[in-house]
């Protein structure tokens, strides 16, 4: 029996942000402020046929977590209040855009606007880009949303448990909950403790080549690797020393093709620090596609143990045993919770403090297998998926590795005021090289 | 003197971890669903090794971290008891 839309679960009226949430709003306040649309991710599709462009205004529609999402406004009645998301009657629907051939650029717009690019070639081919604010979803969050699209047509409706609402606890647990603040305030601390010293100066950072100031326009270089390849990488994982942790081996690689740019632009001082997302969803289900759902973990490679791949896997897997061991991502977590009843202007200004600015040598990613049991878009057969990280500077450069259809994939991003070509040739190389012989690196 | 704790003992605290803090209320498995079935990925396979570390002082050491080991909880089990090496 089809499940009727009046049984799924109304979307809520209001509903907390998540301390990653806050935490994209500051990164997204902090490149508004420099004249950028915010923090702003992207999903690119290539389909083996177009979509009916109608089609999917149809879907959109008709799913109401697709017409909840653009209404949300930000709300902090009272200072120092958990900050709420509030539905209005304000805000653009999610815009269906289509272009007759693929631009090199995709305009973002004002802040807060969702899109869908729709590319139509002549040969019959086509690609999606799926726009969206990282304050709203994650990068799992984004593939959720997309794969819901694809039940709402066949259906008629939402999934359930697109929103997962911080829920209100007992007066019995709240009470207990203020006894132990003391600890929350204890793990806060921390966390600030260890990311204070993971990332303490000198960090060793990209720099704008032409100018003081970085207008940040945005570019991205893709690195494709066949199945043969991947198993082959796979393989590199086991023999460099990260057995099953694939994405340490990720890292290092990364860390190594990174160091091969820094010495290339005569940067020698400084180590590489490079924080990395934890995802905190359950496992096993699709999880909420609204929100942010992560924590952080930082690793800290000093320079000169950069250049060989084992001894950075060696370092990198000690750092994240140690983290977990102790508790870091957790920690982590309610310090971002914490962290919201403050003021976004002055979180924005902690972010920058205490490494001036320098939070990272480079983001990192890994988002894992994308669209697993996904085969089409609408109808459209699905032949290849990349995720476009937002990068702004500092510290001007992400690298996110991911797998579709288990062929691995790496994207370089990067500013484009930050990098010559000839410094993402050799970092492309570099880091193809390292992941495909990573034990002889 | 302490009896050595067995694999199906590991086992089953390995499963009741797994179905408390790893996977999403409603997923079904068993001993032998195999990890990335549901969903287990590196991150989670740490939390299932430091899990036996501190339960049952048990440390995996790196050259036992075979896939055939990690592939589910009665391979991890049976790996853990085998190793019972003591955390100092």
């Amino acid at each position: 029996m089809k499940k009727n839309q009046e049984t799924i679960s109304p979307l809520p009226q209001k509903i907390r942000l998540t301390g990653g949430d806050y935490f994209m709003l500051a990164l997204d306040n902090k490149k508004c402020s420099t004249g950028l649309n915010g923090s702003i991710c992207r999903l690119s599709m290539a389909l083996s046929q177009p979509v009916d462009p109608d089609r999917l205004r149809t879907v959109l529609v008709q799913s109401a977590f697709a017409q909840w999402l653009p209404h949300l406004c930000f709300s902090r009645p009272v200072p120092f209040m958990r900050p709420r998301w509030l539905v209005n009657d304000q805000g653009q629907q999610i815009s269906v855009i289509t272009h007759k051939s693929e631009p090199s650029y995709i305009t973002t717009g004002k802040y807060h606007n969702m899109r869908f690019d729709l590319f139509n070639n002549e040969s019959g081919c086509a690609r999606m880009v799926f726009t969206w604010p990282h304050a709203l979803m994650d990068a799992r969050g984004a593939e959720a949303f997309i794969q819901n699209l694809n039940i709402v047509e066949k259906e008629g409706h939402d999934r359930e448990g697109l929103v997962n609402p911080e829920r209100r606890e007992p007066l019995t647990r709240r009470l207990q909950a203020m006894q132990t603040f003391g600890s929350r305030i204890n793990q806060a601390r921390k966390s600030v403790h260890y990311i204070t010293n993971a990332s303490r100066t000198p960090i060793a950072a990209f720099s704008p080549i032409n100018s003081q100031s970085c207008n940040t326009t945005q570019s991205a270089r893709i690195i494709n690797f066949d199945e043969d390849e991947t198993v082959q990488i796979e393989r590199q994982c086991y023999a460099s020393g990260a057995n099953f942790m694939k994405s340490i081996f990720f890292l290092a690689a990364s860390i190594k093709a990174v160091k091969a740019g820094l010495v290339r632009r005569n940067i020698k001082d400084g180590a590489i620090v490079v924080p990395v997302p934890k995802n905190l969803r359950l496992r096993g289900k699709p999880g909420p596609a609204f929100a942010n759902h992560i924590s952080t973990m930082t690793y800290r490679v000093k320079g000169n143990e950069a250049f060989r791949i084992p001894d950075i896997v060696t370092v990198l897997k000690e750092q994240m045993m140690n983290q977990m061991r102790a508790g870091i991502p957790e920690h982590y977590e309610v310090l971002m919770n914490l962290f919201r009843r403050m003021p976004l202007s002055q979180y924005s200004k902690i972010l920058r403090e205490p490494t001036k600015g320098q939070i990272a040598t480079f983001f990192f990613s890994d988002v894992g297998e994308s669209f697993k049991d996904t085969e089409t878009f609408l109808g459209a057969p699905i032949q290849d998926v990349i995720h476009f990280a937002p990068v702004g500077f500092p510290p001007g450069l992400a690298i996110v590795f991911m797998r579709f259809k288990g062929m691995l994939c790496a994207i370089i991003s990067y500013v484009l005021e930050c990098f010559e070509q000839n410094d993402i040739d050799l970092m492309e190389s570099v880091l193809r090289q390292g992941l495909l012989d990573g034990s002889n690196q | 003197m302490t009896e050595p704790v067995t694999a199906e003992q590991i086992g089953k605290s390995l499963f009741d971890f797994i179905k408390s803090r790893i996977v999403a209320s409603g997923v079904d498995f068993n001993v032998d669903t195999n990890f990335s079935d549901i969903g287990i990925d590196s991150v989670s396979l740490v939390e299932l090794l430091l899990f036996l570390e501190r339960s049952f002082n048990i440390r995996i050491p790196d050259s036992h971290l075979t896939r055939a080991n990690l592939s589910t909880i009665n391979t991890l089990a049976g790996c853990a008891s085998s190793c019972g090496s003591v955390v100092s």
